[in-house]
C-alpha cells in the first residue's frame, strides 16, 4: 500500500484514536476471529479493502481489525505455515445493489471477484452473491438473501458452495 | 457514535433481503463439519438459542447478539476443525450468562489467565473464547 493510499483511508476515520475504534461498536457482542496468514502485508490489503478501513494495530506478527459494519474483531496472524481455511466467511448484506459498491472497491484495490451469482439456490435459501478469495485462498462471499428457507434444495448447480463438497 | 458509514450516501435501492437484522451489515461464518447434530447442541448452549434452520446436515443461527450468520455444513471430505473464533462482550454480566449457560450443561471450560474471560472448544476441535471487549 502507497503512503497515499494509506492516507485516503486514515481521512475517513473520526476516531480520537485507534484504540477507541477497536472499541466501537454498536451491539453488546461481537463475533471475533483469528485467522493465520503467510504475507501479513498482502492480507492486510486485502481486509483493507473489505473492509473499507484500516487495521486499528499492526505489528511485525499481526493485524487487527475492527470495522463497526459488520461489526467484528478480526485479527491476523503471521505464520509460516499458514493453511487456507475449511468454510469460508462473508459479509451479509440487505441490498444487492451494495455487493457491486465491495466489488467495484475491491476491485481497485487489486482484488478481483472470483464469481458472481444471481439469484442462486443455496443451503434451502437464494441469494445474490460476489466470491472472493483473500491470498491464502480463504473464500469470502458478499451476500443478500433474497428468499428465505424457500427451497427444499440444498444447493442448486450454479453454488459455489457445491465445491466445497456439500450434502 | 462515528463512523465511516455514516458518511456513506445511502442505498438508491429498496432493501431486497428476505432477512431483517438490527446491524447494517452481519458478518458470516460457515463452517464445514462432520456431524450436525452432535455440535448443535453445543452451538445452541453458546449462543442460547435454536438454530433458525435446521435441515439434514446442515443448521443455521441468525444472530442479533452477537451480530452474526452462522452455518454449518456438513461435508463429505474429512473437515477439520481449525476455527479460532470468539464472542466480545461490552458488559462481563453477558460473559458470565455465556459461562453459566455452558457449565450447566457440562461443557469443559477454561478461565484465561488474565481474567479476561474463558475459552471453550466445540466438539470437532473449534475454539471459542469469550471475552471482555475491553481486553
Amino acid at each position: 500500500m502507497t503512503s497515499h493510499q494509506q492516507e485516503t483511508y486514515r481521512q475517513q476515520e473520526t476516531f480520537s484514536s485507534n484504540k477507541a475504534e477497536s472499541l466501537a461498536f454498536p451491539t453488546q457482542l461481537r463475533p471475533t476471529v483469528q485467522i493465520d496468514v503467510k504475507n501479513l502485508d498482502s492480507s492486510i490489503k486485502f481486509y483493507q479493502a473489505v473492509f473499507n478501513r484500516p487495521a486499528t494495530e499492526v505489528s511485525d506478527s499481526n493485524a487487527r481489525f475492527n470495522p463497526y459494519n459488520p461489526p467484528m474483531d478480526f485479527q491476523l496472524i503471521k505464520r509460516s505455515n499458514a493453511q487456507q481455511r475449511d468454510g469460508h466467511f462473508g459479509i451479509q448484506l440487505k441490498t444487492s445493489e451494495d455487493i457491486q459498491r465491495y466489488k467495484s472497491r475491491l476491485e481497485t484495490a487489486g482484488f478481483d471477484v472470483e464469481l458472481e451469482e444471481a439469484e442462486t439456490a443455496c443451503c434451502f435459501s437464494v441469494a445474490n452473491k460476489a466470491w472472493l478469495n483473500d491470498p491464502d485462498g480463504n473464500q469470502w462471499e458478499i451476500f443478500v438473501v433474497t428468499e428465505e428457507n424457500t427451497s427444499e434444495v440444498r444447493c442448486g448447480d450454479s453454488c459455489a458452495c457445491e465445491a466445497e463438497g456439500c450434502g | 457514535m462515528n463512523s465511516i458509514w455514516t458518511k456513506v450516501k445511502p442505498s438508491t435501492v429498496k432493501n431486497d433481503s428476505a432477512v431483517e437484522f438490527p446491524t447494517k451489515t452481519r458478518f458470516h461464518i460457515a463452517l464445514n463439519v462432520k456431524d450436525v447434530t452432535e455440535l448443535k447442541y453445543f452451538y445452541n448452549n453458546l449462543f442460547g438459542k435454536e438454530p433458525h434452520t435446521e435441515r439434514d446436515g446442515y443448521i443455521k443461527y441468525d444472530l442479533e447478539e452477537p451480530p452474526l450468520n452462522i452455518s454449518l455444513n456438513r461435508v463429505q471430505h474429512n473437515a477439520k476443525g481449525n476455527g479460532n473464533f470468539g464472542i466480545q462482550a461490552k458488559d462481563s454480566l453477558n460473559i458470565e450468562k455465556i459461562e453459566s449457560r455452558l457449565k450447566k450443561e457440562g461443557i469443559k471450560i477454561h478461565k484465561l489467565n488474565n481474567g479476561s474471560g474463558i475459552k471453550v472448544k466445540d466438539p470437532e476441535g473449534n475454539q471459542w473464547s469469550i471475552t471482555s471487549a475491553n481486553g
